[in-house]
């Protein structure tokens, strides 16, 4: 529990900042590095004890696995595609 | 039934693991293509089933994810505020973390970025003002923000009006700025007015370039110089004397 408002204005900051290069770097699609920052979000959230704040940003980061996944889907497809049967 | 419950580690787990076979499978297929350990229909055949496979699993990701697109009821309405925002400013939106990057113009050649954290909407969103704008108002301008100031829980403004509000004390910062540009156009107007009144004064167009000199008055005048309105004041009775002598 933090102990006074200084702490608790200082992680609601680092909690913004996090969350905000977080978007940003999923938005350049940068999602391993956007992943870890917003698990450290989760991380300061929790802190805070802001439930609300952990669900929706847990929200995201299992959104950007999937994304990550579906990466992982085209690159065995497109390897798939490139093997041909040469005589 | 909340999200987290929707996205169950199983569904998860599962995909992964259909994921990690088929990678596998792949690999091997890669292999004994290489060491020419299987027959070009089997390598045909078995491809066509991977394919197949990769498609079946990209549905059900897609699917997935397709349930966590469902917005809430919150963030249905800090969706229609950045949309309202997206109606009067450039801004990239993460629609469901409720941030965005709002881009400003002070003047032609000033321009800003500001980062909104409206997540929590409807209570004040929080702006990450860049350190330039602080610079420039000697300390926090979100504090002279009256829309934020005045901020009503109940009756929340949009938060497009905090912008607008920005928008408007960082173009009166730059005003001068865009006096200046403003006045460059007048200037090079002017100049062009004077090179063509010349141009029919030489020709003995005087009517041509007593309306031409005149039009470079008023330009003069409205940029407050009167030096070259006293200028071509003069340069007008000059052409109305030889006017008079023709």
């Amino acid at each position: 529990m933090p102990s006074n408002n200084e702490e608790i204005e200082s992680q609601l900051y680092e909690l913004r900042a996090l969350r905000n290069r977080a978007r940003k770097q999923r938005a350049n699609n940068e999602l391993e590095q956007a992943k870890e920052l917003y698990s450290n979000a989760i991380d300061v959230a929790k802190k805070l004890k802001s439930n609300e704040d952990v669900e929706q940003i847990e929200k995201i980061v299992k959104k950007i696995e999937l994304d990550l996944l579906l990466q992982r889907v085209a690159k065995i497809e497109q390897n798939l595609n490139q093997m041909t049967w040469a005589e | 039934m909340g999200c987290s419950e929707v996205f169950s580690l199983l569904d998860y787990g599962a995909l992964e693991e259909q994921l990690g076979h088929l990678e596998g499978e792949i690999e091997d297929l890669k292999k004994n293509l290489e060491s020419k350990d299987i027959t070009k229909d089997d390598f045909e055949g078995k491809k066509l089933n991977l394919l197949e496979e990769i498609k079946k699993l990209r549905y059900e990701i897609e699917q997935l994810k397709e349930q966590f697109n469902a917005k809430s009821q919150e963030e249905k309405v800090i969706f229609d505020e950045l949309n309202l925002l997206s109606d009067q400013f450039q801004i990239d939106i993460d629609e469901y973390s409720g941030l965005a990057t709002v881009y400003l113009s002070a003047s032609i050649d000033t321009h800003f970025e500001v980062d909104v954290d409206c997540s929590k909407y409807p209570e004040p969103p929080y702006l990450f003002i860049p350190k330039e704008i602080d610079d420039f108002f000697k300390g926090n301008i979100v504090s002279e923000l009256k829309t934020l100031k005045k901020w009503s829980l109940k009756k929340p403004p949009h938060l497009v009006d905090i912008f607008k509000e920005l928008e408007k004390k960082l173009v009166a910062f730059f005003q001068r700025d865009n006096e200046i540009v403003e006045n460059r156009e007048k200037i090079a107007n002017r100049r062009k007015l004077i090179k063509l009144a010349q141009t029919a004064e030489e020709a003995g167009n005087f009517n041509e370039a007593f309306e031409l000199y005149k039009s470079v008055i008023y330009i003069s005048q409205d940029l407050k110089d009167k030096e070259t309105s006293a200028k071509y004041k003069e340069k007008i009775k000059e052409i109305e004397a030889r006017a008079k002598q023709q």
